[in-house]
């Protein structure tokens, strides 16, 4: 089990279930907004290294006023946690952008994480990217607990990929 | 010492890649897509539980 569902409702303001499809994380907030989270194994974007795409999706109607909501934050955090602590895993994420939105996301996620950072000792290490040339904007990011044991190895391997984005 | 296994090209097609599996993955959660389509298409999600 990748996530371990009984643990993060232990201390998560929202309650987490599973999905039907049993690979859906599913949990709605006061406000009745659903939340989605899926995470993807990707064994070929770092060489010999496996790390899990992180996608979270909200049904939060597109033109509608945004309300900011600090337990999705939580909530969010207590299954990356989770996730996380076990075996050094690694996520990675890319922000969707078929809205245009996708730097917003980006702005919002790392504000979770600053905020995080003054709760507590620096829990995660987060490395994010930008980027936008050659018909491709986008924005990402690979997110880590402090004490992965494998955290150099990922940061290089982050590293000397976005070395090649600076090639002309 | 890590060695790169990409080239700009190669690195740029796969993060065109996760985009697009990510948006094919929002079309499945959101009910426009089945759960069969998104295996056909080589997007696996963990088993969670």
């Amino acid at each position: 089990m990748i996530v371990d569902i009984a643990e993060v409702n232990r201390n998560s303001p929202y309650k987490i279930s599973l999905g039907s499809d049993g690979e859906t994380f599913t949990f709605s907030t006061d406000n009745g907004i659903d939340y989605k989270v899926s995470f993807m194994r990707d064994d070929s974007l770092f060489k010999g290294l496996v790390v899990r795409r992180f996608s979270l999706y909200s049904d939060w109607a597109k033109g509608e006023r945004h309300i900011y909501d600090p337990l999705v934050r939580e909530t969010v955090f207590q299954i990356l946690g989770n996730f996380l602590s076990r075996d050094n895993q690694v996520l990675v994420y890319v922000c969707n952008n078929d809205d245009g939105l996708h730097r917003y996301r980006d702005k919002l996620f790392g504000s979770w994480f600053s905020q995080a950072d003054k709760l507590a000792e620096k829990q995660f290490v987060r490395r994010a990217i930008e980027y936008s040339a050659e018909g491709i904007s986008f924005y990402a990011g690979l997110v880590c607990r402090s004490d992965n044991n494998l955290k150099e190895l990922y940061l290089e391997a982050l590293y000397q990929e976005m070395q090649l984005l600076e090639d002309k | 010492m890590y060695e790169s296994v990409h080239t700009k090209e190669s690195l740029l097609a796969h993060i065109r890649k996760m985009l697009d599996d990510k948006a094919k993955w929002m079309e499945y959660v959101e009910g426009k897509r089945s759960y069969e389509s998104l295996k056909e298409e080589g997007i696996i999600l963990e088993k969670l539980g």
